[in-house]
């Protein structure tokens, strides 16, 4: 080869050299950022200020890294919970992880890897029943043991549980935040979005000595509600309609036995310790119009009362059910929709919680829906005709 | 596997790469045999299900090859026959993963019977494979010396750079380089040509295209919202999203060959510049015309068979090639436009030949004159409208988008489009910036704003190439001087910071659109 040639050869091996190692020096820089700040406590404890946001991001490594003795874990009709209500009327330190949209099985998971402290497997978030596996053998994530968590609130919507145990809404999840593969973290640490909108968010509420999110604001929200806002989804209510129409079948009693057998069950079982405090949420007088539209009054109510007698038979169940509190469920000056409440009465259920109030046993289940049923099934819900759009 | 991901960047890249060489040293048929196991992993990491019909296919084509030109000729007809049978073969079995469900569809349409449409798996790179060979089956047949064994065979099928996309090499331009010894070294000149267009592909895929994605796939998907505005910024935008993104690939696919020594040919060489319909179809996926042109358009006749014909050839190759690129008719309803355009096109050329077959001086303008720019700006628009009936669901989605550009009134852009963009973080960072102090009136504009600059970029800017070239005139020129250093940090840095933004965007990735093909 001439000189030139060679010259070239090396001009080019020179380049090919510095740019190799310039693009893995940026690349390592990014990642150790990334990595020593880690927004979403993936590795470790916050070593910055920090911002709670990007719910199913973050709740893991809240699980994973925070101190705490109690969860309270739901959908967003868990949002506007107080930790630091709970923790002063309960004597525990608690963690709130939010998972808006969430069905029985996302929470549970999340809960079984909370309180277990073991590896999921996300696999199981898109797990369905339909490919035959055998669905008890299959989870797994649980298995561990922990008890450092004393108790644990959870989110228990009654048309959630009735739902197919495998039901999610989402797909596209961070699962590489959740499997505890080292490999995968690569979408974590060199992720733009962490960086741009955790890291150097999170460098900045450092540098500028703001304070953290606090439990309390972590995910909360302030809505518009009222009667127009609760009712904007129903459709017009005809007082000649069948509410009582859909009869609970043995099939619909078995997607309910199943979800809680494949979902709960197992995390209960394993974490004899901990108490689980299921929360049925109070559903607004709109949310039963739409049942009554669908005729599917009895449904939910039979649904729902194979549901507590399946979980009333759990020792470290205690369940507390505010679908009786009409006074409140009547009053759609509190809800944005048919089942979002504003954070008033997040408060007041705590605080009943803690008095003892609205708890159901395997003594009292019938008839807390029993009340539900007199209640529901003889109520003109045509009244609220008045606040549904035409 | 995406080019585009983590596992390929950090694993698949670099220990393909060190493979190769470092396997060639000791034996090149090794090379080259790690490289085609490379090739099936890249192939197979999504669903292994794409390798057990690759390989059968491969081995068929291969002995039905092997027969047609092997030690043993069988006679002419024989060798007709075979090359007939393989083709057939091929076609079938791209109709079967492809097309069936369409078939049964229309027949269910047309008859009014129920059969069941069968949802098969679309094998990966099958339409791209199925062409490559079939090329390879005809070149055979039209005697052109082109034996090969099993192991280049395969490697030429499966070779991963080209593999999902293009470009459709032809086996007389890929194996005679994979037999070359001398290509069998590590080369930093190819190489480092390599690293530099894989990554200006690999930044107009992430960067660009992906930012441009997320506009088009808003509107698209609320579509009811969408206004006269709204469907001008969503054409463009597609117009601009395919370019990039399939260009991007290309651009990545050829700097990946150089990578391993291995030149693939060009596919895009700026077609938005192009003066006519003709002159597109010369700049827009280079290697499909080509395999048009050589397998189909010429065995129908070619031109030879007199004007009527040779328009009804080139609708037919376009009906083909809209049918080929999706089993929709707004597909082939986008072929035949093309086809349409091309034949008028044609019919013009045609009208203003001489006697002795010649167009007349002054018909073709020099590039920059005012009736060349309103050449490339009516060709230009054609294409923006022919790329909504590719992009749109169906036919019907399509006109409907057509329909809102008269019909759709003009207000703003809809939150549909605007929204899903003004979320990629450089772009909410100029949308925080807001130099000109726009206030809310910012997210409507940034996004044709931003789409306007790509365009002239398109018409106007020097292509992956040409770019690369400059690099290379840029550091060939340090042959005769001492500033090797500047030039090396300079351009060196510069693609190091733009492959690490690459790397840094992955982070919610869409797929190729020319994936399901």
């Amino acid at each position: 080869m001439s000189d030139n040639g060679q010259n070239r050869k090396t001009a080019y091996g020179k380049w090919f050299v510095f740019t190799s190692v310039f693009v893995v020096g940026l690349l390592v820089i990014f990642a150790c950022l990334n990595i020593a700040v880690d927004p979403y406590f993936h590795y470790h404890k916050p070593v910055t200020k920090y911002r709670l946001n990007y719910e199913r991001y973050i709740n893991d490594g809240i699980a994973r890294h925070f101190d705490y003795d109690a969860i309270i874990i739901g959908n967003s009709l868990f949002q506007n919970f107080k930790t630091g209500q709970y923790d002063a009327l309960n004597d525990v330190k608690s963690v709130k992880l939010p998972y808006s949209g969430a069905g029985t099985r996302e929470l549970w998971l999340a809960l079984g890897r909370a309180v277990g402290r073991e590896p999921l497997s996300v696999d199981l978030l898109s797990y369905d029943e339909e490919d035959g596996a055998d669905f008890i053998d299959s989870y797994n994530a649980c298995s561990g043991y922990n008890n450092s968590v004393k108790e644990v609130v959870v989110c228990t919507d009654t048309e959630d549980i009735m739902r197919r145990y495998s039901w999610h809404r989402y797909n596209d999840y961070p699962t590489y935040l959740y499997d505890d593969n080292l490999f995968n973290d690569a979408e974590y640490i060199f992720n733009k979005d962490t960086f741009y909108r955790g890291t150097l968010y999170n460098l900045g509420m450092t540098l500028l000595g703001k304070d953290n999110t606090s439990f309390d604001d972590y995910s909360s929200w302030v809505r518009e509600s009222g009667p127009k806002a609760a009712c904007a989804t129903l459709k017009k209510i005809d007082k000649d309609t069948d509410g009582l129409q859909r009869q609970l079948s043995d099939g619909d009693k078995e997607r309910i036995y199943y979800n809680i057998h494949v979902n709960m069950v197992p995390v209960i079982e394993a974490n004899p310790d901990t108490e689980f405090k299921l929360l049925i949420p109070p559903a607004s007088i709109a949310r039963w119009a739409e049942y009554y539209n669908r005729g599917e009054l009895a449904y939910v109510t039979d649904g729902m009362e194979y549901m507590l007698s399946i979980l009333t038979e759990f020792d470290n169940v205690t369940i507390y059910g505010f679908d009786d509190e009409f006074e409140l469920t009547g009053d759609l000056d509190r809800y944005c929709d048919t089942i979002h409440y504003d954070a008033g009465v997040s408060d007041m259920m705590f605080e009943d919680m803690a008095a003892g109030k609205h708890l159901i046993d395997k003594d009292n289940y019938k008839e807390y829906v029993n009340s539900i049923r007199n209640r529901y099934f003889d109520y003109d819900f045509t009244v609220l005709n008045e606040y549904i759009p035409e | 596997m995406l080019f585009n991901s983590y596992v390929f960047i950090f694993l698949m890249l670099p220990l393909s790469i060190a493979g190769y060489y470092l396997i060639n040293k000791f034996s090149h048929k090794g090379g080259q045999l790690f490289l085609l196991f490379g090739s099936f992993f890249f192939i197979g990491y999504m669903n292994i299900i794409y390798l057990l019909i690759l390989i059968p296919s491969i081995l068929i084509n291969y002995l039905i090859g092997h027969l047609i030109n092997g030690p043993c000729h069988p006679y002419d007809k024989k060798r007709k026959l075979l090359m007939i049978t393989g083709v057939v073969f091929d076609v079938l079995l791209l109709a079967i993963f492809k097309y069936s469900g369409f078939f049964i569809d229309n027949v269910n349409s047309i008859f009014k019977t129920d059969f069941v449409t069968i949802n098969l798996i679309l094998p990966l790179g099958i339409s791209f494979y199925t062409f490559k060979q079939i090329s390879c089956l005809v070149d055979y047949y039209r005697d052109k010396e082109l034996s090969c064994s099993i192991l280049e065979y395969a490697l030429y099928i499966s070779f991963y750079p080209q593999f999902v996309q293009g470009p459709i090499t032809l086996q007389s331009e890929f194996i005679p380089q994979l037999r070359d010894e001398s290509r069998k070294a590590w080369d930093s000149e190819y190489a480092s040509s390599g690293l530099y267009r894989f990554t200006l592909g690999l930044a107009k895929k992430v960067i660009i295209a992906d930012t441009i994605a997320r506009a088009v796939d808003g509107g698209y998907g609320e579509l009811s919202e969408v206004r006269a505005f709204g469907a001008l910024v969503l054409i463009l935008g597609y117009t601009l999203q395919i370019y990039f993104d399939f260009s991007g690939y290309s651009d990545m696919a050829v700097g990946l060959g150089l990578m391993f020594h291995i030149d693939l040919p060009e596919n895009f060489d700026s077609p938005y510049k192009a003066r006519s319909i003709d002159e597109f179809w010369d700049r827009w996926h280079i290697t499909l015309t080509r395999f048009f042109t050589r397998y189909v358009y010429i065995p129908l006749g070619g031109s030879r068979k007199g004007a009527v014909r040779t328009y009804i050839n080139v609708f037919i190759v376009f009906l083909i090639s809209g049918l080929w690129h999706g089993a929709e008719w707004s597909f082939i309803l986008w072929g035949a436009m093309h086809g349409a355009a091309m034949l008028i096109s044609r019919a013009i050329r045609d009208a203003r030949r001489t006697g002795d077959g010649h167009v007349p001086e002054g018909a073709v303008e020099d590039r920059g004159s005012f009736v060349t720019m309103i050449k490339t700006v009516v060709v230009f628009v054609f294409i923006n409208l022919a790329w909504v009936f590719f992009r749109a669901r169906n036919t019907a989605q399509a006109l409907d988008v057509i329909r809102k550009l008269f019909t759709g009134g003009w207000s703003g852009l809809a939150e549909s489009i605007y929204e899903p963009f003004g979320k990629v973080v450089e772009i909410s960072w100029i949308l925080h910036l807001d130099v000109l102090k726009l206030n809310d009136r910012i997210n409507g504009i940034i996004v044709p704003i931003i789409f306007l600059v790509l365009t002239a970029i398109c018409l106007f800017a020097p292509n992956s190439r040409e770019l690369t070239a400059k690099w290379h005139n840029r550091l060939k020129d340090i042959e005769s001087s001492n500033k090797a250093g500047a030039a090396v940090i300079v351009s060196g840095a510069a693609i190091a910071i733009l492959f690490a933004w690459c790397v840094i965007s992955f982070g919610g990735v869409t797929e190729y659109i020319y994936w399901n093909f």
